[in-house]
Parts: structure tokens; C-alpha cells; sequence
């Protein structure tokens, strides 16, 4: 499967930069350069990578007014989460016109599934997508070949750029008007429910959810907060996909998993990643979705339809 | 504390009720609030029946109250009526309200705001109010409205509201069930009828199961819709403080406060 149109072409204002490096020292060294060169141009620094890389570069730029290190906890494994993210965290110097570097890298060690991982390489892609309008910035984004060199290939077409031997260059991989080459969905787990759904259908269906949840130990908040997410879900396919849908559950690897089929077509990829307005009229759900569950993955096309699956983890 | 019930007949209609009748197409509404009206006698409860004269008048009838031809509104009338049986000596005052559509233009709505009023009077006065509406009359969608602002319920029609917001007795306004897409114009259509007569609407949220963006949505739009209102949110869950921060609406331009 592959992501609609429109494919995402780096904005004049905006680059986005992978750099491959391995271990720590590399790390530190390809950063630290790049904070440097932000500096003597007078740009500030966002930088948002896992406490234990903000440690090393903390060690030799101190935070400031220009470089700052921002708490990436709540959102990082979150790929939905990240761009509002961003936006936020740029959104001060960016008020203020200055140019803004950003340093970002995923916790990739910290993963916890293939389908996680796959979701953090599509939003490295839709960075290219979300920021092609906006205001002038570059992300230089670490990725380490010594972890894993396999992904490289995958990460390498998200990225317009490659930062090779202290040089950026125009990454070969990356091809402005493919479309994101998604992995797969994996089949559901056995044992499964089903419930077809339709207009009327919603307190049925969060029954049907809380039964499953309450098999697998997920009660109270966490559990509201995923009937308000399969809510969203199911009201969009209801009025948007055809005026019903299917809706699976299932528990695989400490995770509950609600996917819901439709036969509607998202056509906007970013739905949902950026922070609606107080007047905006609509538009909540999916972003209300992605701020709530742990991991939402959303594969459409206008033949097969919408797939949409939240993953909820499971109470130790 | 006043608390929703669903009535098994109109015999079990207690002190400060206001129950939502619905009638089958095919039912009288005189036969079927015969017993009501009658045990006012056996209770010791003045009686008031609010209808169309022609209608109501009989000796069925004791005191007849034509929304056509009061000077004042419905509300007033019935206020009297009630401070007239407290110097009585009656126990409290019963009223049956056959409920008509109204027939003149941009008048769709009065019943709205009609059903809020006898809604707080009930609670406030602990007068027996039950509206009666027949589904000859009305289509369904206006009944689950309807429904929707009633704390009780009886009758043979299957229209069982998603929420409901009825008087709390401490001046405030219990939202109980779920709101969600299904129900959230309905939900702001009661939310500005209430803003319309108050400068701040207390919403006790503590039953309150379910909210939704679309639900939140019809909150933020009815807390807006006119000048120096506010609607005050007591007890809602953490999700919905969550959910409502998250979704953009945590602002000053929008005179909603989340309170414990």
C-alpha cells in the first residue's frame, strides 16, 4: 500500500537532513557541528533526542536562550504526536524571525514494535509534508548505523537530504513525488471479535471494546480514553466511510489492538498530526486519537478503503 | 435528590417529578392522564391542566390553562397556580401538559425552553409536572429532544435519550448519559436555550459517561454564542478535562471552566 497524493515536497523554507552516524562519539561530533554552524549564523537550536543524547551534547553547550533542549518524553514514541510537536517547539523563535535548527531523533532503541517503527520512519516522511508551507528550518535528524544499519535504506527515502562526511547532500533515496511506501499490515491475532457497526451503533460498540479491554486488564482511563478514541473512529466511518464499518479487537504483545474498516478515503495524510484551532469547525477526532492512544496506524486509498488501528498498552 | 426513573405507569408520579409521557399514535390523552388527574383529589394536589380549551374543558378538567390565550407565559401561570395552592392548603400542585407543536413560523423551538422552565419549576416548587406528547404530533428525532430534558419517563414508546439534563437541586443543571455525535446538537440546542435566560450555566457532570469531540464541540460553540455567558463544568472525569484541553478549547474566548 502507498500514501495518497499530494506527495510531500521540501518547502523552499524547510529542510530536513538525515545523518547516519555510529556510537556516541559520532553523535556528539556531527551535533555539535551543527549547532555550531546554527550559532554563527545567528539561527537557534531545538534540540529533542532521548535524555541520554541531550546528556552528551548538554555537556558541552550549556541551554540558553538560542539552544534549548526540550523534554521529548511524552510524545517521541508517539509518531503522531511529533509534528504538532515540533510546531510547538519552534513556534517561539519562529514568532520571533529568527531561523530555527532542530535536532531530532527517535528513541529508536526504545521501540516497541515493527509497526511503531514503520510509523516513526511515515512520520520522518510527512515532515516533509506538513512543513513544505511553513516558515524557514532545517532538522537535522541522527539515526544510528551501529543500532541498525538494515533501516537505513527506509529512513534515507523520508530524508531530501544526507549529511555525508560533515557535508550535506541531496539524498539519492529520496524521491519527491513517490508516494510512502507503507509495510503491510500484519494479520490480526487469533482470537478476535468482530462487530459491524453502523449509525446508532456507538454504545454497542464501546460495550464491545470495554468487554474486550476489561479480558485483557485495561479498566478506567486508559479504557475512556480509548472509547473516546474508537468513538472518533467509528463517527468518522459512519458519516464519512460509507455510513458503517467493521471493527476488530485484539491483544498482541502487551498491547490491545481496535482496528476499524471502512470503505472511505482519507484523503489528507496529515489529519489529525497538527493542533486544531479553538474555531476550527471539526477536525478533532483524529487528532484527539493520536493524542490518546499509544500508536494509530492509518493506511487509506480511494480502492481499498480506510484501515485504522489503535494500539493501547496493557497494564503490567 | 432528584434522580432519572423510568415510570411503569403515571400512578407512580412522586413530589417534584416532571416525567416525559409519550403516547402511541392511537392513544387519547385524556383517557390515558385520567388516573393522574384524579388522584389529585386522593393525594390532596391541586390540578391544573395546560391545553387547548375546546380540548381539556370537561369534568375532567378543573382548572384549565390555554397557552393560546394566557396574557403572561406558561411559566408565570403555573408559578401562580402553585403559590395559590400553597395558601390552599393543597399538598403541592399537579400539572398535565398536552404539548402541541407550535404552529406559527420560528416557534419550533419554544418548547425547548418551555420544558427547561417547568423542568426547574418542578424541582424548584416540588410540583408534579407531566408533559404529555403524542407521536401523532411529533416526529421522532423532536421526541428524543424532548426526552433528552426530562428527568422521568413513561409511556409505551421506546425513546430512551442518550442524556439527559434536568434541574440539580443546588441551582445547577445535571448532565447525565452520554453525549456524543448522535446527540450534540441536541446538547447545544439545550445548552444555548439555558445560556439565553442566565448569564452562568453550572453543568454537574458527575453521572456524565461519555463526551466527545462533536459533544465538545457543541459545548464551546453554545459557551460563545452570546456575550458574557459561562458555562461551568463541575465533576466532569479526567478524560473530559483531558479532552477538552487537547482539543484547543482550554481558552479564554471560550467562557467554559473546568471545575472539580
Amino acid at each position: 500500500m502507498t500514501a495518497s497524493s499530494p506527495t510531500p515536497l521540501a518547502g523552499a523554507g524547510y529542510r530536513h537532513e538525515l545523518y547516519p552516524y555510529s556510537g556516541s562519539d559520532e553523535f556528539v561530533t556531527g551535533a555539535l557541528d551543527f549547532i555550531q554552524e546554527a550559532l554563527d549564523g545567528d539561527e537557534a537550536v531545538v534540540v529533542a533526542v532521548p535524555q541520554e543524547k541531550a546528556s552528551l551534547l548538554r555537556a558541552e553547550i550549556r541551554e540558553n536562550d538560542i539552544v534549548r533542549y526540550v523534554d521529548t518524553s511524552g510524545v517521541a514514541r508517539h509518531p503522531g504526536r511529533l509534528i504538532a510537536a515540533w510546531q510547538e517547539w519552534i513556534k517561539e523563535h519562529v514568532s520571533e524571525g529568527r531561523p530555527v535548527r532542530g535536532i531530532g531523533e527517535s528513541p529508536w532503541d526504545e521501540v516497541r514494535s515493527a509497526a511503531e517503527a514503520d510509523e516513526l520512519r511515515y512520520h520522518e516522511w510527512l515532515l516533509n509534508m506538513a512543513f513544505a508551507q511553513g516558515p524557514a528550518w532545517w532538522l537535522l535528524c541522527p539515526y544510528d548505523v551501529a543500532r541498525d544499519k538494515s533501516a537505513l535504506a527506509e529512513m534515507a527515502r523520508c530524508h531530501p537530504e544526507i549529511r555525508r562526511d560533515g557535508r550535506t547532500v541531496p539524498c539519492e533515496d529520496y524521491d519527491a513525488r513517490a508516494p510512502y511506501a507503507f509495510v503491510a499490515l500484519t494479520d490480526p491475532c487469533d482470537p478476535y471479535e468482530e462487530f459491524l457497526y453502523t449509525s446508532g451503533d456507538l454504545p454497542a460498540l464501546r460495550e464491545k471494546i470495554a468487554a474486550c479491554a476489561q479480558q485483557h486488564g485495561l479498566t478506567g482511563r486508559r479504557l475512556r480514553e480509548l472509547h473516546l478514541a474508537a468513538t472518533e473512529v467509528a463517527s468518522n466511518s459512519i458519516r464519512h466511510g460509507g455510513g458503517q464499518g467493521v471493527l476488530r479487537t485484539w491483544g498482541e504483545d502487551r498491547r490491545l489492538v481496535c482496528e476499524f474498516r471502512d470503505a472511505g478515503y482519507l484523503r489528507d495524510p496529515l489529519a489529525g498530526r497538527t493542533m486544531p484551532t479553538a474555531r476550527q469547525v471539526g477536525g478533532r477526532g483524529l487528532w484527539l486519537v493520536h493524542q490518546l492512544c499509544d500508536l494509530v496506524e492509518i493506511r487509506s486509498t480511494p480502492d481499498e478503503g480506510t484501515t485504522i488501528r489503535l494500539h493501547t498498552e496493557l497494564p503490567e | 435528590m432528584r434522580a432519572p426513573r423510568v415510570l411503569p405507569t403515571l400512578d407512580e408520579v412522586d413530589i417534584g417529578d416532571h416525567v416525559c409521557h409519550l403516547l402511541d399514535r392511537a392513544d387519547d390523552v385524556i383517557d390515558r392522564s385520567r388516573a393522574f388527574v384524579a388522584d389529585g383529589a386522593l393525594h390532596g394536589d391541586k390540578v391544573v391542566i395546560v391545553g387547548s380549551a375546546p380540548q381539556a374543558e370537561s369534568e375532567f378538567a378543573p382548572l384549565v390553562l390555554d397557552p393560546a390565550r394566557l396574557k403572561g407565559s406558561l411559566l408565570a401561570a403555573v408559578r401562580r397556580e402553585a403559590a395559590a395552592a400553597d395558601r390552599e392548603g393543597f399538598r403541592s400542585l399537579r400539572v398535565l401538559h398536552h404539548v402541541m407543536p407550535s404552529t406559527r413560523r420560528g416557534r419550533n423551538g419554544e418548547w425547548l425552553r418551555s420544558e427547561l422552565d417547568l423542568e426547574e419549576f418542578a424541582a424548584d416548587t416540588g410540583a408534579m409536572v407531566v408533559c404529555a406528547y403524542s407521536g401523532a404530533d411529533w416526529d421522532l428525532p423532536a421526541l428524543q429532544q424532548i426526552s433528552c430534558v426530562h428527568p422521568h419517563h413513561v409511556g409505551s414508546r421506546s425513546v430512551s435519550p442518550a442524556f439527559r439534563v434536568y434541574r440539580a437541586e443546588e441551582e445547577g443543571w445535571t448532565v447525565t448519559g452520554t453525549v456524543d455525535s448522535d446527540g450534540a446538537v441536541a446538547f447545544g440546542t439545550i445548552l444555548c436555550a439555558l445560556l439565553a435566560h442566565a448569564p452562568t450555566v453550572r453543568l454537574l457532570c458527575h453521572t456524565l459517561e461519555f463526551f466527545d469531540a462533536a459533544g465538545m464541540s457543541a459545548l464551546a460553540d453554545a459557551a460563545r454564542h452570546l456575550p458574557e455567558r459561562k458555562v461551568v463544568l463541575e465533576g466532569a472525569n479526567e478524560t473530559v478535562r483531558l479532552a477538552w484541553k487537547l482539543s484547543g478549547f482550554a481558552i479564554p474566548d471560550i467562557p467554559v471552566v473546568m471545575a472539580p
